[in-house]
């Protein structure tokens, strides 16, 4: 029936000042989707008219320049109303009553400090997003404004962003024209409201090269991918741990190609992210009775609390031999736990072996004799295992690891503490901003 | 993105049972890291000293990584390579080090290891220095899961020495020792 236009941005590259930009924004309601002409008895054909949409207002407006709604200039009137600065400005500017603009369409501009809920920026030419920060941008690396009408409710028209040190302006959707391509909005309310909408450049003096013309344009629109910040963090208030092991060598124990196994377990609140928690070690045959490893391995978990205090992790290991016979022969059992904190520790533990008896010491001779053996239940203690003065244990060997942790947590408070400037100053603010929001809802309440 | 400079040489081999070696390094990262900037492998020249049971290489190591994230973090992995009279040459010890978590100046040890012989013959071949096993699968060095049926015997130490320069990692949470 009708075309709907997709919304593009489109970039602009200017030398020219911003103040310069002016453009006019005209919304009109549709009442009927065809264009019918309207007969009236009358021979004049200038009342011919195609045109049977209402025109609800057109607005010129500069760059920056404030036009209010009906709310806003509700909001303001009372001074009860303005918490910061800007807001006491707008008060005064309306009571004065001076220069003030209001209307259907009304705009929202950097002092505003106004992040919308929909973005329009996201559909570019080629339906690809453009890469710009979703943080509130720094004021000096780039300026908004935004126009919204007032409909049921407040809609979208019409986004631009300025970027001075590379003299990009980037508007979405792009300049259009009310015969061609308008832009249409659809609300469905108690009936669907359909409304066009039109956005021409009227700036007398700036001389505007669409950037799609010029190669060179778009690599200052490049580094708005801010690769300093890509890094890959844990989910908000949680911790993640690396722990890299590694098992460099052995010594002391009794027979040949030794190999390690090893299990890891970790506390119950924590999720294993990436690595594995088990594995072994290769075959190894002593030389000057050292068994060198250098078995290196890392795993990464992922607490949910925030600062995990006095977690750890236990490592059990076991040393068994295997002859040419495949006689497996149990050499040692270990185990070590290890405290979650950032560190580097390089560790000695001792191995034990049970002694079962001079049966056991000859079946173990003859035919290896290795036989399952719950370390985990041995050691913990945890299952009612209270009674251990039965069991005769012979030391072993020793085995040396060398354990790394790294600690990484997401915790803007926590970050702001390394000193970084740059950060203490966004923390800030945003704890300016947290204030500032439960201000004005203490004020609604009150 | 965080950035690791590593900076150092591989000084030497010690304690190997063959006197001419030379070795094969990389560094290995994982999916989240890149190389910036240098050579993140090489092959040192071969060595041998008359006097001392090793071979100085001071090979040096120049690496920029940069990093989206924690995981995989690199690791040195050193293949060291005998040669003999007549210019054959073959592994006589695979090893692997983390790359430490805390900047500064690091001499690592690197314990490594060499694919055992199976038969009495290849025993001799190893003892007369004409040859030695290899793995037929290189991943088989790091990887897989029933580890212990790879029979090795211990070897020499490579000694590694790093310089470590750490930054942003802080920006993003990091916490080192």
């Amino acid at each position: 029936m009708w075309r709907k236009y997709d919304k593009h941005s489109a970039i602009y590259h200017t030398k020219s000042k911003i103040e310069n930009l002016h453009f006019s924004v005209s919304l009109k309601n549709i009442s009927s989707l065809i264009k019918v002409p309207k007969f009236e008895k009358t021979s004049d054909v200038q009342s011919l008219s195609l045109d049977n949409d209402e025109l609800i207002g057109e607005l010129e407006i500069k760059w920056q320049e404030k036009v209010f709604s009906s709310v806003e200039v509700e909001v303001y009137s009372d001074v009860e109303n303005c918490s910061n600065e800007v807001q006491r400005k707008y008060h005064n500017l309306i009571r004065d009553g001076e220069n003030v603009r209001q209307g259907k369409i009304f705009t929202y501009v950097q002092e505003d400090n106004f992040t919308p809920s929909e973005e329009l920026l996201c559909h570019t030419e080629s339906k690809r997003s453009i890469p710009y920060k979703k943080e509130t941008p720094d004021p000096n690396e780039e300026e908004v404004m935004y126009v919204y009408a007032s409909l049921s409710p407040d809609v979208l028209l019409f986004e631009v962003r300025w970027r001075a040190k590379e003299g990009v302006l980037i508007v979405c959707p792009d300049f259009n024209d009310c015969e061609d391509n308008p832009y249409y909005i659809e609300i469905d309310s108690d009936y669907r409201h359909l409304y066009s909408y039109t956005v021409k450049n009227t700036s007398p003096s700036l001389d505007m090269l669409s950037a799609k013309l010029e190669k060179n344009m778009k690599l200052g629109t490049r580094p708005i991918i801010d690769i300093d910040r890509i890094f890959d963090m844990p989910p908000k208030h949680s911790t993640r741990f690396l722990v890299l092991l590694e098992i460099q060598s052995a010594s002391f124990f009794e027979y040949e190609n030794l190999h390690i196994r090893y299990k890891i377990s970790i506390p119950d609140r924590f999720i294993l992210e990436e690595g594995e928690l088990m594995g072994s070690t290769h075959s190894s045959v002593s030389l000057n009775s050292i068994w060198k490893f250098g078995h290196c391995f890392q795993f990464a978990i992922l607490s949910s609390t925030k600062v995990p205090i006095n977690e750890n992790f236990t490592i059990y290991l076991e040393a068994i031999s295997i002859d040419s016979w495949t006689r497996e022969r149990p050499e040692g059992f270990a185990f070590y736990t290890i405290e979650l904190r950032p560190q580097q520790i390089q560790i000695e533990i001792p191995c034990f072996r049970v002694d079962y008896g001079l049966l056991e010491r000859i079946e173990r001779f003859f035919i290896g004799g290795r036989r399952h053996f719950d370390l985990e239940k041995f050691c913990s203690g945890n299952d009612g295992m209270l009674n251990r003065y039965r069991t005769k244990t012979i030391s072993t060997g020793s085995l040396i690891m060398q354990c790394q942790i790294i600690m990484q947590r997401n915790d803007d408070l926590a970050r702001g503490i390394n000193l970084d400037n740059d950060l203490c100053v966004f923390n800030l603010e945003d704890v300016l901003k947290k204030h500032h929001e439960a201000r004005v809802r203490l004020e609604s309440v009150v | 993105m965080a950035e690791l400079h590593i900076i150092g040489q591989i000084v030497k081999a010690i304690e190997f049972e063959e006197p001419k070696l030379f070795c094969k390094w990389s560094i290995q990262i994982g999916s989240s890291w890149k190389v910036v900037e240098g050579e993140s492998e090489g092959q040192t020249v071969t060595a041998l000293d008359r006097l001392e049971e090793s071979s100085t290489f001071a090979h040096p190591i120049d690496v920029h990584l940069g990093t989206r994230g924690v995981q995989g973090w690199p690791k040195i992995h050193v293949e060291i390579f005998a040669v003999n009279a007549v210019n054959n040459s073959w592994p006589v010890g695979f090893g692997f080090i983390h790359i430490p978590t805390q900047p500064g100046y690091h001499l690592l040890e690197i314990n490594t290891w060499k694919i055992a012989p199976y038969t009495f013959l290849d025993k001799l071949r190893e003892r007369f220095w004409s040859g030695g096993y290899t793995l037929s699968r290189s991943d088989l060095i790091y990887s897989g899961t029933e580890r212990y049926k790879i029979l090795t015997k211990s070897s020499g130490k490579v000694l590694v020495e790093v310089m470590l320069l750490y930054r942003n990692f802080a920006k993003f949470g990091v916490e080192f020792k």
